[in-house]
């Protein structure tokens, strides 16, 4: 997963915004990737950004990024399993880092 | 609140700044000359002209001013029987033959506001004020889990009693207490305008929609009705609440009008600006609901009897029709003040969400009582849940608990983006069936179970793959087994 976190750190370097820059990162390894990040508040997965459709996902894989941030995949099949458990657990590194969010108490 | 008093709780509530930066050009979007005007432009609208407007909503496109001042006044009654049509077709193209149901949850009465048609105002002293501690809300929240009910909306009156702090506790009872397999999903919240901090609190907490209606327009007649609520009284305060809630990150909102307190043309050409202005200002994001509400009796409120701009049933349906026909992808709600029988000759007009068995005096869920001098004002539907499921069945209505859109990222743009290209139902049939499945396994009369699963079979054929039925089939089949709150 190295190539994930270069993907994300050059788009990182271009817009300054992690959550973009993961998008980004993720839909050029696997363009097929139909993907949403949620702000997460108690029971609500607040749409931050991401793919917009009308099909609704028989396979919806929700995964908590963080205690505030959330990515749901309508469509996780397309990535084995273990890929995917590298892919969040990447992913789970960049959300536990204070350097790319503003806390909401901070 | 500590020892804060009243008065300088009022004096801290409103932010000045939070109206101003709305501002077009300093003046606010309720251009009552343009309104005035554009209605008397269109005074006389000829039959091709309501067609090709009702061809637009069919369209799901957005009214503009001068369409819906066309449908106003419209004086044609074959032309509004087919505008009905049309309500229902476009929310059965946007939504399915679904229905949303939730419970009123009235929480505290406590009101520092004299609105003159309001039974909670400061003034009445025939009302019985309480706020609901801890274990009162407790026993309310699980009297309404007994019934069945997955979502809630609760009201507050303005006073430092509720405050956004009880209102953010409240909320957070709510969605912690359990009884066997059923749980409050969703609380959606009416209260009064907040700051964007006070916003962002209840954002955190988890709130789902916040309601916060206009009651009228017309900027003379809210002077004249609020002029003795001290905070109230601001007309501007209110009018860009749902803007600073989209700010705060609150981005599923509902409008809505007090009707009977002036001109009903006038208020929904009102309704129409306040969506154009959130659209225009927030990315195309407007309004997740529309609400209609009549003036209803209440205890000790004459002034509602006077009133010149009462309206009568029919009007009310023509009502309710141009809204859905205005903004054709937005919810609408029509809740259980109006009588049983108006509610479902309107609810086949474009309706998408109603409340059901709905007890409005405060902490009379669990104390199974109706005490009007506990109530804002009198209820015309006391339909059961079941009993009122069981109507909605037989007129092909699927009663939907289903909360998942709000739980799966689906909120804010991403629904207003869906609702807009007529495919809600896409989404959220296959959940109603579920979350149908549960009531009518938990809680449902046979009678309702009758009905309610023959319901059920048809929408499953009609769903609109194989491989989302076979899914459903599954999911409902571990329903039976004894899962719960299972959601695509």
């Amino acid at each position: 997963m190295n190539n994930l976190n270069s993907l994300i750190e050059r788009h990182y370097k271009n817009n300054g915004d992690i959550i973009h820059s993961c998008h980004e990162a993720l839909k050029e390894l696997y363009p097929e990737l139909i993907i949403r990040w949620a702000r997460i508040y108690g029971y609500r997965w607040a749409f931050i950004y991401g793919t917009i459709t009308p099909e609704i996902s028989t396979t919806l894989v929700k995964v908590r990024l963080s205690d505030i941030y959330g990515l749901c995949i309508d469509n996780a099949g397309v990535i084995s399993p273990d890929e995917l458990n590298i892919i969040i657990n990447t992913l789970k590194e960049y959300f536990a880092n204070d350097k790319f969010f503003q806390r909401p108490d901070s | 609140m500590g020892s804060v008093s009243v008065k300088e709780w009022v004096q801290n509530v409103i932010k000045p700044e939070e109206i101003e930066k709305y501002l077009n050009n300093g003046k606010d979007f309720l251009d009552e000359n343009f309104i005035n005007e554009t209605l008397f432009k269109k005074q006389k609208p000829d039959k091709s002209e309501v067609r090709e407007i009702m061809t637009k909503s069919l369209e799901l496109q957005r009214l503009e001013p001068e369409e819906t001042a066309a449908l106003l006044n419209c004086n044609d009654e074959e032309l509004w029987q087919e505008m009905y049509t049309a309500g229902l077709q476009i929310k059965q193209k946007v939504y399915g033959r679904r229905i949303v149901t939730f419970a009123p949850l009235y929480v505290s009465n406590y009101c520092v506001n004299n609105c003159v048609y309001c039974g909670f105002r400061h003034e009445n002293q025939d009302i019985h004020r309480h706020s609901l501690n801890t274990e009162e809300l407790q026993e309310e929240i699980k009297a309404l889990v007994s019934k069945g009910h997955k979502r809630l909306i609760m009201v507050y009156g303005e006073h430092p009693k509720s405050d956004v702090h009880y209102i953010a506790d409240t909320l957070q009872t709510a969605y912690s207490t359990k009884v066997d397999n059923g749980e409050i999903r969703r609380v959606n919240v009416n209260a009064a305008p907040l700051c964007v901090d006070d916003l962002k609190l209840l954002q955190e907490v988890g709130i789902g929609t916040y309601q916060v209606f206009q009651e009228t327009y017309h900027h003379q007649t809210y002077q004249n009705l609020h002029s003795r609520g001290p905070l109230k009284r601001d007309y501007l305060w209110r009018l860009y609440s749902l803007h600073r809630c989209i700010e705060a990150g609150v981005d599923d909102v509902g409008l809505g009008a007090l009707f009977g307190l002036y001109n009903w043309k006038f208020e929904i050409m009102g309704l129409l600006l306040h969506t154009i202005d959130l659209e225009n200002k927030f990315g195309g994001v407007g309004p997740h609901t529309i609400s209609f509400p009549r003036l209803q009796p209440a205890v000790n409120t004459p002034w509602i009897n006077d009133s010149p701009y009462l309206i009568d049933d029919d009007t009310f349906k023509k009502l309710v029709t141009a809204i859905r026909l205005s903004v054709p992808y937005t919810g609408m709600i029509i809740t259980a003040r109006e009588k049983a029988e108006i509610r479902d000759d309107v609810v086949k007009v474009g309706c998408t969400q109603l409340d059901a068995d709905a007890n409005i005096g405060v902490g009379s869920y669990s104390k199974h009582t109706l005490d009007v001098s506990k109530q804002q004002f009198i209820l015309g539907d006391n339909r059961s849940l079941d009993e009122a499921i069981r109507a909605l069945a037989n007129m092909g209505f699927i009663t939907s608990f289903c909360t998942a859109g709000y739980r799966c990222g689906r909120t804010g743009d991403y629904f207003m983006d869906i609702a807009k290209k007529g495919k809600v139902h896409h989404l959220c049939m296959p959940n109603a069936i579920l979350t149908f499945k549960e009531y009518l396994l938990d809680y449902a009369s046979n009678e309702t179970k009758k009905v309610g699963q023959t319901l059920i079979d048809m929408e499953l054929e009609s769903l609109p793959n194989e491989s989302i039925k076979q899914t459903v089939r599954e999911m409902l089949a571990r329903i039976e087994a004894g899962e719960r709150d299972l959601f695509l």
